[in-house]
């Protein structure tokens, strides 16, 4: 089943187990006098393989639900569980050793590290999960020809373009196998062209079990999402399932084996 | 600027309202009446007015340097309000830049301070203990001394005020008896009219004299010597002179100041006044009755005149006093010495030699400041490029955004070079308070040299007009950086595109330097100056490589020529040797700058390679901390490089010093051997009563042998020079010297087989003479005339003024020790030149091996005190020389090691930004699963990587100029090189230490970065 603790806008019983379980979490901004109360005792359970879309206008809250249910950032009451461990007891080292493991990030910056290569970012999650450095540079290659880089491997993030860097930070979230990845505005740098090629890549992942928390303002994406919550004021106020998935863009998802038509590099002024 | 219409002058400029945004272009700003800003530069204009009105041309430098940054300042306001604005927002960074840029001021301003110290305190030396004596007539015996006083008095010279007659000894006084007894054997016994001498001058406060003529028994003491004798008012003392002993009482105690206080009559600086003013007709009573006969030296006739004017203006008429004496003396065996002006010339020429000193040295301080300066700005340039994009972007023209940034830089090298000034004022006493103990230990018991503190106005400008020029043209080039910031690409942060290498101007740069290098080089080949033999291959290289830019690979072609550049370097000195022996100290710091860049240059292109070692060292990719903290510096090469070059170059100066100065405590046997020339023990006496080398043999069984030598205060100048005659003990010496005291030689006539050689066919030989390898410079480091072989040198009399003419056929080793410089001649000679005072005063004594050489000089040294007895060992000689030499090795050090905290400091600087640059990807890094304590490692392991390879290189190439400078022969012949580890290892490992120390808390700092708040920061 697809809800939050409440049953606002289940649809039905959930066939698989819960990966996400989070209750009453508040999470307030202190600055100087002023505090602002961010999240205001959210609660949300999402289950495993699940695609999830985050919506709300600017300054409701998305980015920081994201970031507190995830492990970034504390929250100031509430407990989060994800695949079986309470973040909210876990040291700060824990915490991070889980998210090494459990989770991928993609971020509407790109956020590579400019320093290293395409296949060094992404097999900067592996080598700090233990993977052997040889096993590692393999994975992250495979990952990296599977979205559609592999003639750029070597390459930095400066020498790429907006779409492929982001290609690149979508296989940096996967290369791991992560059980959940969450994604803060993916296609918010990105032309049309390149979103639709990189929403359809996600769904593609997500199609293969991987459970996806995207954050989004755009209504066509959120459209292309399984469930959908709607954050305002830091509360959800809309919990919605749209079943079965529209993806309209699946269908242009090219075999795993070839790589999608280049991302179109930002026209210069 | 403004190239838009005014407005109309009815219409006043709307006033700015707090907070509001800048205008989009500073084309757009209207005129304004003369507000707020205005009257801003009405005040700056009228301060520079009255800069140029009353205070002098370098405050007015400083004034015109600044117009067009007062100009911004008054009349730009958006620039204004970016520049000052940029500055408060980093409080603790503004702070950083400061320091970094004051160190630059800081070192030059100390530097002069100590050359105005110097000068200063020897200029006071020559006002105090000479008083009103502006020139001293010398001549041998009363009755020369009395025809001097004579023909003097007769001319009624136009230019003096008065003169005053002395007649003086060197005796030996002692006071007390038996354990308490305390005794000077260089004490100066005058004998004076006192009514005459507080006349003297015209100032009787400035002669200290007081009451009348010493008589009967009784004597007036000077201050130095009463206080060696430990002697007051009512004591008795004991003067030996002539083999006669005389008792006299203490009847006051005079101060040193004027004829009280009057040194050597020649020209020695900064000595004691150990003056004893006895009853006249005492020395020549005890002359009458010397049982010595004709062996000992007699006294000697001062006539001190005074110039017209008080104690300091007189010396400005010395020429023409100078003159006058001369013709009045004429067929007067005289000599008139210019004392006080000889004394300030020399207080000058010490003062401006230690300024070049530690300005020299000082200077890798201030270009490791500089290379702080062009990173911290080129850093700056980069962090905001992107507001520097979008002020472009709104209409900020190129040339207000370079005004803005070096308007920025203005304000900083402004306070910065201000409070520099002020360090360096702080610094300068540091190094007085350091440098008074060394020359205490320099120059014994006889030199008592008070450094007075000062620091001129002339110099405090000039070191703060050189740190301002310095870190303001810094600035203002580097500046030029952000006027070629393309506005897209700096908007949306992209990479700058390669550049076309192989554009015209580059081509034609590469020409122009590859043409001025290479006549630099030929200039140097063909044996003129080593200053072009460094800088000249140095250039052309820079100037290959730009010609081979673009049309070669590149880390093949930089490695190829840096490792050129770098191996001529070294072996330059070797190769071209001749050039080197005259080189000045500014070619050692040419050549540390040189070798140091261009290793950079060589490490910098190779530094995937060197990365890739030390990542698989440290455990290859598995190391996450250290492959992220050695993938920045690998990244961003030219601020590695500026760092690496900042290390380097102080820690290539500090380990060569240390290298030099244990290289130097490893040589004392050696240099024992060299100097003592098989002696070892050198006895010096009183010349009017020397000690009898049959005197010593008794003392001692262990003596082997003795080799009477005399030893005459002469003066020598180089034919040819214009420097003037400087004083030096001329030893006159015998067959007996050979083998017994005779010091090893450099380098002597070719026609000579061997040492001994040359020093029997100089005792046969009156025309010729061996001087010592400085004998030309003045015996003050590097950079002077060199003496050879072959040179004509006049010898004059310092008393009689005679002169004659000799010729080099030996180059000693090292002719200067106890303070004196030696020049060995023909005791035959010294015998028909000197007379009567030429006497063996100067005993070479060789001894038994097992002989304790220090016990037997004490004892010697106690035995014969009233011969003025001061017997040495060589051993000690040579380690107090040592001892003082590696005293100021590490007052260099310790100088130059400001540099070290100016490079720590820009590690510092560099990391604490890299912290804030890095935000976002620190988040990233612990969104994806870096514990905050492998952040703080990867930086650690940066900023590690970074001090380890700057120590390294500079290390490696110190080690490498002291194994060719040992091996050049300039310490000598036959010396082994040897590395002092303990000194390095403790060196590198404090530098090291202190490295990551200054970063640690920048790591500490990126290792607290909560991931949500650093992904939250835009660009």
């Amino acid at each position: 089943m697809i809800t939050d603790l409440e049953g606002r806008g289940s649809t039905g019983p959930s066939q698989r187990p819960p990966i996400l379980v989070a209750t009453g979490v508040r999470k307030v901004y202190r600055t100087g006098a002023e505090t602002v109360e961010a999240l205001r005792g959210v609660d949300l359970i999402v289950e495993a393989g699940q695609f999830l879309a985050v919506m709300g206008p600017s300054g409701s809250g998305k980015t920081t639900l994201l970031n507190c249910l995830s492990g970034l950032d504390d929250i100031d009451a509430g407990r989060i569980e994800v695949d079986g461990e309470e973040l909210t007891t876990m040291s700060d080292a824990r915490r991070t050793a889980h998210r090494a493991k459990a989770m991928g990030f993609i971020f509407q910056a790109f956020n590579l590290i400019p320093v290293f290569t395409a296949t060094e970012n992404v097999e900067l999650p592996l080598l700090l999960a233990g993977v052997a450095p040889r096993k590692a540079r393999q994975a992250a290659q495979r990952t990296l020809i599977r979205v559609g880089l592999g003639q750029r491997l070597n390459h930095r993030p400066t020498e790429l373009s907006g779409g492929e860097q982001q290609r690149v930070t979508i296989a940096r979230a996967l290369a791991g196998r992560p059980k959940i990845v969450w994604a803060d505005e993916p296609t918010g740098n990105l032309d049309t062209e390149t979103a639709q090629q990189v929403m359809s890549l996600l769904g593609e992942l997500h199609r293969d079990g991987l459970t996806l928390i995207l954050v989004t303002h755009d209504h066509e994406i959120g459209a292309t999402a399984e469930r959908r919550i709607e954050v305002r004021d830091g509360n959800i106020v809309a919990d919605q399932r749209l079943s079965p998935p529209a993806t309209p863009a699946a269908a242009a998802v090219p075999p795993a084996t070839e790589p999608p038509a280049p991302a179109a590099v930002i026209p210069a002024p | 600027m403004t190239t838009a219409p005014p407005a109309p002058p009815s219409a006043p400029a709307p006033p700015e309202p707090p907070g509001s945004p800048p205008p989009a272009t500073d084309r757009a700003e209207p005129r304004r009446r003369p507000t707020g800003p205005a009257r801003l530069g009405t005040i700056l204009a009228a301060a520079a007015a009255l800069a140029l009105v009353g205070v002098g041309l370098i405050p007015i430098a400083v004034v015109v340097l600044s117009l067009p940054f007062l100009f911004l300042l008054a009349f730009r306001p958006v620039l204004r309000r970016l520049a000052i604005r940029n500055v408060a927002r980093r409080p603790r960074e503004a702070l950083l830049i400061v320091v970094g840029a004051l160190l630059g001021t800081a070192i030059i301003t100390s530097a002069l301070v100590v050359g105005d110290t110097l000068t200063t305190s020897i200029h006071q030396s020559a006002y105090t203990q000479l008083g009103p004596l502006d020139e001293a007539v010398l001549s041998v015996g009363a009755a020369n001394g009395q025809r001097v006083a004579d023909a003097v008095a007769a001319a009624h010279l136009n230019g003096v005020d008065g003169t005053l007659p002395l007649f003086a000894a060197q005796a030996a006084v002692s006071a007390g008896g038996g354990a308490s007894a305390r005794a000077e054997p260089r004490a100066q016994v005058i004998e004076t009219d006192f009514t005459r001498a507080r006349a003297f001058g015209g100032d009787p406060s400035a002669t200290g004299i007081s009451g009348g003529t010493p008589a009967g028994d009784h004597a007036a003491i000077g201050t130095d010597l009463a206080k060696v004798l430990g002697v007051g008012v009512g004591d008795p003392v004991t003067v030996y002179l002539y083999g006669a002993t005389r008792t006299l009482t203490i009847d006051r105690v005079l101060p040193r100041l004027g004829v009280a206080g009057l040194t050597s009559f020649t020209n020695f600086t900064g000595s004691t006044s150990p003056n004893l003013f006895v009853p006249p007709g005492t020395l020549t009573a005890l002359q009458n009755a010397n049982p010595l006969g004709s062996l000992t030296a007699p006294p000697v006739s001062v006539l001190a005149v005074s110039n017209r004017g008080n104690v300091t203006s007189g010396a400005r008429l010395t020429a023409q006093v100078h003159g006058e004496l001369v013709a009045a003396l004429r067929g007067v065996p005289a000599l008139v010495n210019d004392s006080k002006q000889n004394l300030i010339d020399a207080a000058n020429s010490i003062g401006k030699g230690f300024s070049t000193l530690f300005v020299v040295f000082g200077a890798f301080s201030v270009a490791v400041g500089i290379l702080l300066l062009v990173n911290i700005f080129v850093m700056l340039a980069q962090e905001r490029k992107q507001s520097l994009g979008m002020l472009r972007a709104v209409g900020l023209r190129r040339a207000s955004l370079v005004g803005s940034f070096s308007l920025e830089g203005w304000l900083y090298a402004l306070v910065s070079a201000l409070a520099g000034m002020l360090v360096g004022i702080g610094i300068g006493r540091l190094v007085i308070v350091a440098a008074s103990r060394i020359f205490s230990q320099a120059g014994g018991r006889r030199v008592s040299l008070t450094l007075q503190f000062s620091a001129s106005r002339h110099s405090l400008q000039n070191g703060f007009l050189a740190g301002f020029v310095i870190a303001l043209l810094t600035v203002v080039l580097t500046s030029l950086y952000v006027a070629f910031i393309n506005v897209i690409r700096a908007i949306r942060d992209l990479p700058e595109p390669p550049h076309d290498d192989r554009r015209l101007s580059v081509l034609l740069v590469g020409v122009l330097l590859s043409g001025v290098g290479a006549a630099f080089t030929v200039t140097a080949v063909s044996g003129n100056g080593a200053i072009a033999a460094i800088v000249g291959p140095a250039v052309l290289g820079l100037g290959v490589l730009l010609l081979l830019l673009g049309r070669t690979p590149l880390r093949p072609t930089v490695s190829i020529v840096a490792s050129a550049v770098v191996v001529w370097t070294i072996a330059a000195p070797g190769v071209l040797a001749p050039s080197f022996q005259k080189a000045s100290l500014n070619v050692y710091l040419a050549e540390g700058l040189v070798l140091n860049v261009f290793a950079v240059v060589l490490v910098t292109v190779n530094q995937q390679t060197i990365g890739g070692f030390i990542r698989s060292l440290g455990g290859g990719a598995r190391n996450m901390s250290l492959r992220l903290g050695l993938a920045y510096p690998l990244a961003r090469r030219f601020r590695t490089g500026m760092l690496l070059a900042m290390y380097a170059i102080v820690v290539f100066v500090l380990v060569l010093l240390t290298t030099i100065s244990q290289f130097f405590s490893g040589q004392v046997n050696d240099q024992i051997r060299k100097v003592g020339g098989g002696a070892g023990i050198i006895v010096d006496s009183n010349p009017a009563e020397p000690v009898a080398p049959a005197d010593v043999q008794r003392l001692s069984g262990g003596v082997r042998a003795i080799a009477p030598t005399s030893a005459v205060t002469t003066q020598f100048q180089l034919v040819g020079s214009t420097a003037k005659f400087r004083d030096f003990s001329a030893v006159g010496f015998d067959d007996q010297l050979v083998g017994n005291g005779a010091p090893n030689l450099h380098d002597w006539a070719r026609h000579y087989r061997t040492q001994a050689d040359v020093y029997r066919a100089v005792a046969a030989d009156p025309t010729t003479v061996i001087v010592g390898r400085d004998f030309a410079s003045g015996g003050f480091g590097p950079g002077g005339a060199t003496a050879t072989v072959g040179s004509a040198v006049t010898l004059r009399d310092a008393i009689t003024g005679q002169t004659t003419t000799l010729t080099i056929v030996g180059v000693v080793d090292e002719s200067r020790y106890d303070g004196v410089d030696h020049v060995y001649l023909s005791r035959t000679l010294s015998d028909r030149l000197f007379g009567n005072r030429s006497v063996s005063n100067l005993l070479f004594v060789s001894t038994a091996p097992g002989t304790d050489n220090d016990a037997l000089a004490a004892a010697i040294n106690a035995r014969y005190v009233a011969s003025g007895a001061d017997a040495s060992s060589f051993r000690r000689l040579v380690n107090d020389s040592f001892a003082v030499q590696n005293e100021f090795l590490t007052l260099i050090r310790g100088y130059v090691a400001l540099g070290l905290l100016v490079g720590i400091a820009g590690l510092g600087v560099v990391m604490v930004r890299a912290v804030r640059e890095r935000r976002r990807e620190v988040g990233v890094l612990r969104a994806l699963g870096f514990s905050s304590v492998a952040v703080r490692r990867a930086f650690l392991a940066e900023s590690s990587f970074i001090a380890a390879e700057g120590i390294g290189v500079g290390t490696i190439l110190a080690l490498i100029t002291a194994w060719r400078l040992v091996n050049s022969g300039n310490f000598g012949t036959g010396t082994a090189f040897t590395v002092p580890w303990l000194q390095v290892v403790l060196l590198v490992a404090v530098t090291f230490a202190a490295s990551i120390v200054a970063t640690a808390a920048p790591a500490i700092q990126a290792s607290r970065i909560r991931p949500a708040v650093a992904l939250r920061i835009s660009d």
